[in-house]
């Protein structure tokens, strides 16, 4: 299993480095070209109404759900599937790898994007000299010391938060990995990857909408609804990776 | 059939040609008779294994075995088990033999001479003009 | 010698179109079989279904005793008609691969028929030629010691001196207890390697016989066979 792990991950990295690399490329970029377009020396302000910016944030997020469909379907309905689907490993294995490689490289994207913002605010602060290094670095204290209070003053908050991340991840992948895998079975024949497409949007958007309904009430404690939310998601995230692994076992159909 | 055979091997190449109508071990049993019988084989000679007859021929090493059965079969060789399989010490069958096909292809031979008009004069006068081979 | 492969009323659908018949084949170690017909026999779907890459099909499977599942998978090396790389991976990624995944490979013996096929180690393999990869897929198969090898179409579109030495490869492998099954549309020139062959048909076996006593009862080839049987 960690072998297939390892194999994933060099597998997914492909995809999700260049676009990582390129984000923060353009994030070092985006000010000095940004700067010329707009005058006013409010660093923080004018980056957040920035269309730009807006479309830099949009992009990385399209690559990266780009970069799920692509990686899951190419290695285990293309040609590469004979080779992923004949390894010697059960349907479980497979498709769990590919779930937890999915997820830790979703997590570094994060990272990464908080990264890139943090460098096109402070590069954007030092190209219209706001800030010096030394105030730089105190910022930067300034922050950790905030992230860790949070981290030990408001666990219940920081758990809750971290709780709703991972299913939110969880049911992304999983519904993406169904709405694929739903498509290679003998009722389907043709246009495969489309309908795959159309499944995860119709899913997402019935799910998202019945988890809206549900979850808003004035009488229970917002917390309370918040995790019980979130496991909604963990659940059906859940549900719907176990029912890939149940369609590989059963149904599939490679072509 | 021995004479159609020699014509279709091809000596020192890798892959021999087989003529596919027919059982090839039956084809692999003549050619073994052919070295034994013209001396390539001598009597208590070692003979390939299957395996290294097998690629050298290339065919299956299950053709190979058959052959090698009937071979043994009609007492052109033995197994020494454990060691390998020899050819057959038994100068009389291979004498026998020999002379067997040999008297079988010159009865061909003049059969064919026969429908072209040759009688054994004529035959003769050919095989004297014909002494640069 | 046991049966490795035993196939019981196999059939498969795709739709109202029947793709295999009623398949019913036992196979034996210790052979090389012939898995012969034209196109839409249903020679790759049995292929596939072997191998675990169709699921949905009635009728029961077992190999070396157990149903298809991760110990089939173990066993059987499998050659498909086309490479099956991932675009970045060079030939030692996929060395490395072979030897973390399959506990039979061997990479000694596969780095000693590339050396003998002039292919390098860390070369990408989608800038092999087409004739490159194929023999670089084959050695990665015939590389791993199985039980059951499943040769689709190794020799299809390779040039004649490539060819011998693909069925060198697939000879030097023999091994008593092991099975080749080589499906194939040049019969003529591979026919001699064969135990046995099985003639696919509208994805019925119309024929599965030794193939040294079929010559004997047919008096022909069995390429000669075969081209009288599928006639149009």
């Amino acid at each position: 299993m960690l072998k297939l792990m390892k194999y994933e991950f060099i597998h997914s990295m492909r995809t999700f480095l260049i676009s990582y690399v390129v984000f923060l490329a353009m994030c070092v970029i985006y000010p000095f070209l940004a700067d010329k377009f707009f005058f006013p020396n409010i660093p923080f302000l004018y980056m957040f109404f920035n269309l730009g910016f807006i479309l830099l944030v949009i992009g990385i997020i399209i690559a990266l759900f780009v970069s799920l469909f692509i990686n899951f379907h190419h290695s285990m309905f293309k040609k590469p599937a004979y080779l992923t689907l004949t390894l010697p490993v059960s349907s479980t294995q497979l498709v769990l790898s590919k779930v937890i490689m999915s997820i830790v490289w979703l997590i570094i994207g994060i990272f990464v994007l908080m990264i890139g913002l943090f460098i096109m605010t402070m590069i954007t602060s030092f190209i219209n000299d706001v800030i010096t290094i030394s105030e730089l670095f105190d910022t930067l204290k300034e922050m950790l010391g905030s992230v860790i209070h949070y981290f030990i003053y408001d666990s219940k908050d920081f758990f809750k938060d971290i709780l709703a991340m991972m299913s939110g991840l969880i049911f992304m992948i999983g519904s993406i990995y169904f709405a694929l895998t739903s498509a290679h079975t003998k009722w389907l024949r043709k246009h495969r990857l489309i309908f795959g497409i159309i499944l995860y949007i119709t899913i997402d958007i019935i799910v998202a909408y019945i988890g809206s309904d549900l979850f808003t009430s004035s009488a229970i404690n917002s917390d309370i609804l918040a995790i019980l939310q979130s496991l909604y998601y963990l659940s059906l995230g859940s549900f719907m990776i176990f029912g890939t692994i149940y369609i590989f076992d059963h149904y599939i159909e490679i072509d | 059939m021995l004479l159609y055979y020699c014509i279709n091997t091809v000596r020192g190449d890798k892959m021999h040609t087989f003529n596919a109508n027919i059982p090839i071990y039956l084809q692999v049993v003549d050619e073994v008779k052919l070295k034994i019988m013209n001396g390539t084989l001598k009597p208590g000679d070692k003979i390939a294994s299957v395996r290294e007859m097998a690629m050298e021929m290339g065919v299956n090493p299950n053709t190979i075995q058959r052959a090698y059965a009937e071979l043994e079969r009609e007492g052109f060789i033995r197994t020494e088990r454990a060691v390998g399989k020899y050819v057959s010490e038994n100068t009389k069958l291979i004498e026998e033999c020999r002379y067997k096909l040999i008297r079988e292809n010159i009865h061909q031979f003049l059969m064919q001479m026969k429908l072209l008009g040759l009688g054994k004069k004529d035959i003769m006068k050919y095989l004297e003009e014909d002494n640069d081979e | 010698m046991n049966d490795l492969i035993q196939i019981q009323n196999l059939n498969k659908s795709y739709g109202k179109k029947q793709v295999l018949r009623n398949v019913n084949l036992t196979l034996t170690s210790g052979k090389i079989v012939g898995l012969l017909g034209p196109n839409g026999s249903g020679k790759t779907t049995l292929i596939k279904i072997l191998n675990g890459l169709l699921k949905d099909y009635q009728g029961h499977i077992l190999i070396d005793g157990q149903p298809i599942g991760v110990h089939s998978k173990e066993i059987i090396s499998y050659l498909p008609d086309e490479p099956y790389f991932e675009n970045w991976m060079t030939t030692s990624d996929a060395l490395h691969l072979f030897s973390d995944m399959y506990k039979d490979f061997d990479l000694n013996k596969a780095l000693s028929l590339m050396e003998r096929m002039d292919i390098e180690k860390k070369i990408k393999i989608k800038e092999l030629s087409k004739g490159m990869k194929e023999k670089f897929q084959l050695a990665l198969v015939m590389s791993r010691k199985a039980k059951i090898y499943i040769l689709d179409e190794p020799i299809g579109g390779v040039d004649p001196a490539a060819r011998d030495f693909i069925l060198d490869i697939i000879l030097n492998n023999y091994d008593q207890d092991a099975i080749v099954i080589l499906s194939t549309h040049l019969i003529a020139d591979i026919e001699r390697i064969f135990d046995e062959v099985i003639f696919l048909k509208n994805g019925g076996v119309v024929l599965h016989e030794d193939s040294e006593e079929l010559r004997v009862a047919r008096q022909s080839s069995i390429d000669a066979i075969f081209r009288e049987e599928f006639k149009c």
